[in-house]
C-alpha cells in the first residue's frame, strides 16, 4: 500500500462524515453501516463514492478511522442512550421489535461490527452493554417475563 | 522479651508505618470523586484519556446501574450486575498485569545496576505490594458488593498503580539508566 498522507485521510474522514454518516440516524446505525463496508476476508473497507473522490487506499483508511471512532462512541455510551439507539435501529429495520430482539440475542450480529484492532476490555464492554440493552428492550415489550 | 522476637516485631512495625506513610501521601494526591446527577464527571477532557481508563470509568460508574434498576426488570438488573462484575474482574486483571510488567522491568534494570537507592526501592516495593493487597481486597469485595459499591477502593488502587511507572522511572534515572516512556497521560491519572 502506498504511503498515505495524513491530510488526505483527514479530508476523506470529513467527507465521509458530511456526505454519508450525517444522513444516518443514531450512532449504532452508523457503526453498523461502516462495519458493513468492510470485507470480512481482508479487513479492508470499500466505499465507491469515497474511493472515487479520494482513491481506494485513502478511503479504506478513512473508513477504518471512522469505524474506530464510532465504535468507541457506542461502546462507551450510557445504557440509556444505547437502548434508545437500539430501539430506533430495530424500528428502522422494518422487522417487529420482538423478532429483532430474538434474532439479535440468538445470532449476536453485533459481534461483527467490532473494529479489527480493538482492545479486549472495550470489546467486552460493548458486547456486554448490547446484551443488557437487548434484555432491557425485551423487558419493555414483555413486562411480565 | 528476647531479641530474636523483638527484631521481627520492630521490622513489621517499620513496614506498617512506611506503608501507612506512602498510602496517606497517595491519598492526598488523588483527585476526589466527581459525580453530578448520578453521572461521572471526569477531570479533564475525555478525549485525552486512554481507552482502558474510559472503559474503567464506565464499569464502575453508578449511572448505568441506576438506569437498569429504575427499569423495573429484575432479570435485566441481574444480568447487568453479573456482566459488570465480570468486566470489573477483567479490568482488575489488566491493571495488575500492567503494574507487574512495570515492576518486573524495573527489577531487571536494578539487577544490572551497580548503584542502588534502597529508600527508593523500598518505596516502590511498598507501593507495589500495597497495590496488590488492595487489588486482592477489591477482587474479594467485587464478588460480594459489586463494582459500583467498591468504586472508591478501585479508584485508590488505580491511583497507586498509576504512580508506579513514574516512581520506577525516577529510580532508574537515579541509577544512571534511561527511563522508559511513561504510559499515555490518561493512564497516569485516575479520573474519578
Amino acid at each position: 500500500m502506498a504511503i498515505l498522507r495524513q491530510g488526505e485521510v483527514v479530508t476523506a474522514c470529513r467527507d465521509l462524515q458530511r456526505h454519508t454518516l450525517e444522513g444516518i440516524h443514531g450512532d449504532l446505525a452508523r457503526l453498523i453501516y461502516i462495519a458493513s463496508t468492510r470485507d470480512y476476508a481482508t479487513g479492508r473497507y470499500h466505499h465507491d463514492g469515497l474511493s472515487f473522490r479520494c482513491g481506494p487506499d485513502v478511503a479504506s483508511k478513512a473508513l477504518a478511522i471512522c469505524h474506530k471512532e464510532v465504535f468507541l462512541i457506542v461502546a462507551l455510551s450510557s445504557l440509556e442512550v444505547l437502548v434508545s439507539n437500539l430501539e430506533d435501529y430495530a424500528r428502522s429495520s422494518g422487522e417487529g421489535l420482538a423478532q429483532f430482539i430474538r434474532t439479535w440475542a440468538e445470532l449476536q450480529p453485533f459481534r461483527v461490527v467490532v473494529p479489527l484492532d480493538c482492545d479486549k476490555l472495550t470489546l467486552e464492554m460493548f458486547v456486554s452493554n448490547v446484551t443488557v440493552a437487548l434484555m432491557l428492550l425485551r423487558s419493555r415489550i414483555q413486562p411480565s417475563g | 522479651m528476647s531479641t530474636s522476637l523483638l527484631l521481627p516485631i520492630l521490622l513489621g512495625l517499620l513496614v506498617i508505618l512506611a506503608a501507612g506513610y506512602f498510602l496517606f501521601r497517595d491519598r492526598k494526591g488523588i483527585a476526589p470523586a466527581a459525580y453530578h446527577n448520578g453521572t461521572l464527571v471526569p477531570n479533564g477532557d475525555p478525549s485525552t484519556r486512554s481507552i482502558p481508563t474510559r472503559v474503567a470509568e464506565k464499569i464502575f460508574e453508578p449511572a448505568d446501574f441506576e438506569f437498569v434498576r429504575n427499569s423495573g426488570s429484575p432479570e435485566a438488573l441481574n444480568l447487568f450486575q453479573r456482566e459488570r462484575r465480570r468486566l470489573a474482574l477483567l479490568w482488575l486483571k489488566h491493571v495488575r498485569q500492567q503494574a507487574g510488567r512495570v515492576v518486573r522491568n524495573h527489577a531487571q534494570k536494578v539487577r544490572m545496576s551497580k548503584r542502588l537507592d534502597p529508600a527508593g526501592e523500598f518505596e516502590i516495593a511498598v507501593r507495589y505490594y500495597s497495590f496488590l493487597g488492595i487489588c486482592g481486597l477489591a477482587w474479594l469485595l467485587l464478588h460480594f458488593l459489586g463494582p459500583v459499591t467498591i468504586r472508591h477502593l478501585v479508584r485508590y488502587a488505580a491511583g497507586l498503580s498509576s504512580r508506579l511507572p513514574g516512581l520506577t522511572n525516577e529510580a532508574t534515572v537515579a541509577l544512571g539508566g534511561e527511563s522508559d516512556p511513561l504510559p499515555e497521560a490518561g493512564d497516569r491519572k485516575w479520573p474519578f
